[in-house]
């Protein structure tokens, strides 16, 4: 049974790297955006949608305090139980914080793209970065968004389905990852994909095309961050079946290792450009993260070294998680920097319609030679 | 007693405490944006892993400090600007300098800059967790209260010029530092022989390797000055402020703040950069977090780094330097 949940997590977790790591993908494998500051991206859209839906649960059940984040533990159960009786509002409650959270990492990924429009590439990553460490230490210290140090207990909205909650959760992260994949690859193939590929590769030559590469930039970060946003969101959905807090410890529900490195590592891994790089590069550092995230701490856990601390062996191998993924990172960088998936030009059509046209003007061309000649 | 001890404190006129950390931290802060100009000169590549050397610098000082047990911790300096060095240097020709000859992308490199960054982070994280802290307090005779927050290391006093004496030699020995620091590049860059070379081969690449400039070592020579630079920092920084588990992370922030601020083209304006985020960091932000707004003091922690590098990068993205300051002048005069 221990094996079952351990699959079902992992599952979980491959499907919400699939989901941001495909918006990554957009941003950085196509676009060329270096956006070190993904995790700003996942975290506001997590972090602010489950803030405003803990907000509007309290209107709606009429919950009043003078510290609504000091009280959130037994608020969350009380919102629970009424949740339990109304499942309608439980749903709507859940996608009103997926829809804010996706807004809102929208509208953050459109300021951020605002001073990042007429910047060079090295000059937006360290922007990028540095927003992403300012949004982390302001939700760690600041109070009125989601608690800060006091923390958020959100309410766990899909307790109705009981034991079958964390399948329910992973049908919905599935079925989001597919929309996100469809989505990708559609624009991969699309005129966009490759007007997108022509500004990575080289303004000059997209900017002489007539395309403009500050607006098609922006475009990208804002439909990229709004995804991301939701897949934060989701993660909350996810989180609070756990029991998981959202607030000040920032470090474990959105830690810059999970939502900024493993998609790279991802992205790098799988090969730029490529969505089935994502897929494959996702399955790889989902068994990582399972792997020395959650099976090796529990494992050490369990086992007693005389004298040694266990929440230092616990520091140890989350710290060991850092070194794996540099690791890996810089093997994959010197030794196979173009990933598993090789980038090639992509076609807009199947090869088959293609040779077919290929076929027909050829035909034509031998059969208007003799006469023009 | 202590009527006498507060009349000989006013006497002696107490230096505001803001101004001695805006002092102290600027100059590291200063060496520290000196040292990315340098590599984001050479390569063209922002280092993210530039805070590493810094750290690794803060390693090197506690560790000699505690084997060799050394009388003041200034000592040090020279390892810790080994141990910077070193670091940029292995860093460059194991990572870097296959990446450029591949001819891989500004970004990939930013990339591969940011996987050293995580995997420094990881071996650091273990080794303080595991290692050092125990070591330190085995060696130091001093129990360090948390695993994740080493103690600065004990400075010199000056009498009656500041009201902490933990940290009072540093307000003179950092800005002195720099202004030595700063004489020195002048020096190499225009008087010697090799520094002139620097100049050529970053300037142009290809025409100093014709004109019979080794290029390569020239780089490698460059990046262990930034290195060497950054570990110094990182000795002033471990005496200043002692060094906390992941103190890169905020660190990068003010460096690479500065630098932008500074143009990431000259030692002047790094210097000015360095010293412009310290004051905004330990002298505005407390100021308008006691007077305006506690919450203010969030700031302090990258917050007023990236509202500069916000700020420079909206205004005059090419930094202070770039700034024609004549203009100004004129428009005073006709006014």
């Amino acid at each position: 049974m221990a094996y079952l949940d351990l699959l079902v997590l992992g599952a979980t977790v491959f499907t919400s790297y699939v989901s941001i790591s495909l918006t990554l993908n957009l941003e950085f494998g196509l676009t060329g955006i270096p956006n070190f500051g993904k995790v700003l991206f996942v975290a506001s859209g997590g972090m602010l949608g489950a803030s405003a839906m803990y907000r509007l649960s309290l209107y709606i059940y009429n919950l009043h305090s003078n510290d609504i984040f000091e009280s959130s533990p037994s608020f969350s159960t009380i919102i629970q139980n009424h949740l339990l009786q109304q499942p309608l509002v439980a749903v709507g409650l859940a996608l009103f914080m997926v829809a804010v959270g996706g807004v809102s990492a929208g509208i953050l990924g459109y300021l951020v793209s605002y001073p990042a429009r007429r910047l060079r590439e090295d000059y937006l990553g360290m922007l990028m970065l540095g927003c992403g460490v300012l949004f982390s230490s302001i939700t760690a210290y600041d109070v009125d968004v989601v608690g800060g140090p006091e923390n958020l207990v959100i309410p766990d909205l899909l307790s109705g389905f009981g034991n079958n909650e964390q399948y329910v959760i992973l049908l919905i992260f599935t079925a989001f990852a597919v929309l996100v994949f469809l989505y990708s690859q559609r624009v991969l193939r699309s005129p966009l994909g490759r007007t997108l590929k022509a500004v990575r590769d080289n303004e000059v030559a997209s900017e002489s095309l007539g395309k403009n590469n500050v607006n098609v930039r922006q475009k990208m970060l804002v439909v990229a961050s709004f995804l991301s946003g939701v897949s934060g969101a989701l993660w909350v959905l996810y989180w609070s079946e756990k029991g998981g807090l959202v607030g000040g410890d920032v470090a474990a529900t959105f830690p810059r290792l999970l939502f900024t490195f493993y998609p790279f590592t991802i992205v790098i891994l799988g090969g730029l450009a490529s969505n089935i790089g994502v897929i494959i590069g996702s399955g790889v550092l989902s068994v990582v993260y399972v792997g020395t995230g959650i099976s090796l701490p529990s494992l050490v856990a369990t086992i007693k070294i005389p004298g040694v601390d266990p929440s230092l062996l616990n520091d140890f191998i989350n710290s060991l998680q850092y070194i794996l993924i540099g690791g890996l990172l810089l093997a994959v960088l010197l030794t196979r920097p173009e990933g598993i998936i090789k980038e090639r030009p992509t076609f807009t059509m199947s090869k088959a319609k293609l040779k077919r046209m290929a076929d027909r003007i050829t035909g034509e061309g031998d059969s208007a030679k003799p006469a023009s000649s | 007693m202590l009527e006498a001890w507060s009349r000989s404190k006013k006497r002696l006129r107490l230096i505001n405490p803001l101004i001695v950390s805006t002092l102290e931290l600027g100059g590291m802060y200063s060496i520290m944006c000196i040292g990315l100009t340098v590599t984001y000169q050479t390569t063209k590549v922002p280092n993210f892993a530039f805070a590493d050397y810094v750290v690794m610098g803060m390693n090197a000082a506690y560790f000699s400090f505690a084997i060799f047990s050394l009388g003041t911790p200034y000592v040090a300096i020279p390892f810790s600007i080994l141990a910077g060095g070193a670091f940029a240097v292995v860093m460059y020709l194991l990572i870097m300098r296959p990446m450029i000859r591949r001819g891989s992308s500004i970004i990939i490199l930013m990339v591969a800059s940011l996987a050293v960054d995580i995997l420094f982070t990881g071996i650091q994280n273990d080794i303080v967790e595991i290692g050092v802290t125990p070591f330190y307090n085995a060696f130091l005779h001093a129990g360090f209260p948390t695993l994740v927050q080493a103690p600065p290391l004990p400075d010199f006093v000056i009498p009656g010029i500041c009201a902490t004496p933990q940290t009072c030699g540093l307000l003179v020995i950092s800005p002195a530092t720099v202004a030595v620091t700063t004489a020195l590049m002048f020096l190499l860059l225009t008087r010697t022989k090799f520094g002139i070379a620097m100049r050529a081969a970053i300037e142009n690449p290809g025409l100093a390797q014709v004109a019979g400039i080794n290029v390569e070592r020239v780089y490698i020579v460059s990046w262990f000055i930034a290195g060497g630079l950054a570990g110094l920092a990182g000795c002033l920084y471990a005496i200043g402020s002692g060094m906390a588990l992941g103190v890169q992370n905020t660190l990068i922030l003010d460096i690479f703040a500065g630098s932008v601020l500074g143009g990431l083209s000259s030692i002047y304006g790094a210097v000015i950069g360095g010293f412009l985020v310290a004051f905004g960091e330990s002298y505005v932000v407390p100021v308008l977090a006691q007077d305006v707004n506690p919450q203010l003091g969030l700031l302090e922690v990258g917050g007023v780094s990236m509202i500069i590098l916000i700020i420079t990068l909206l205004i005059a993205p090419r930094g202070l330097v770039s700034v024609n300051w004549k203009r100004f002048a004129v428009w005073r005069r006709s006014v």
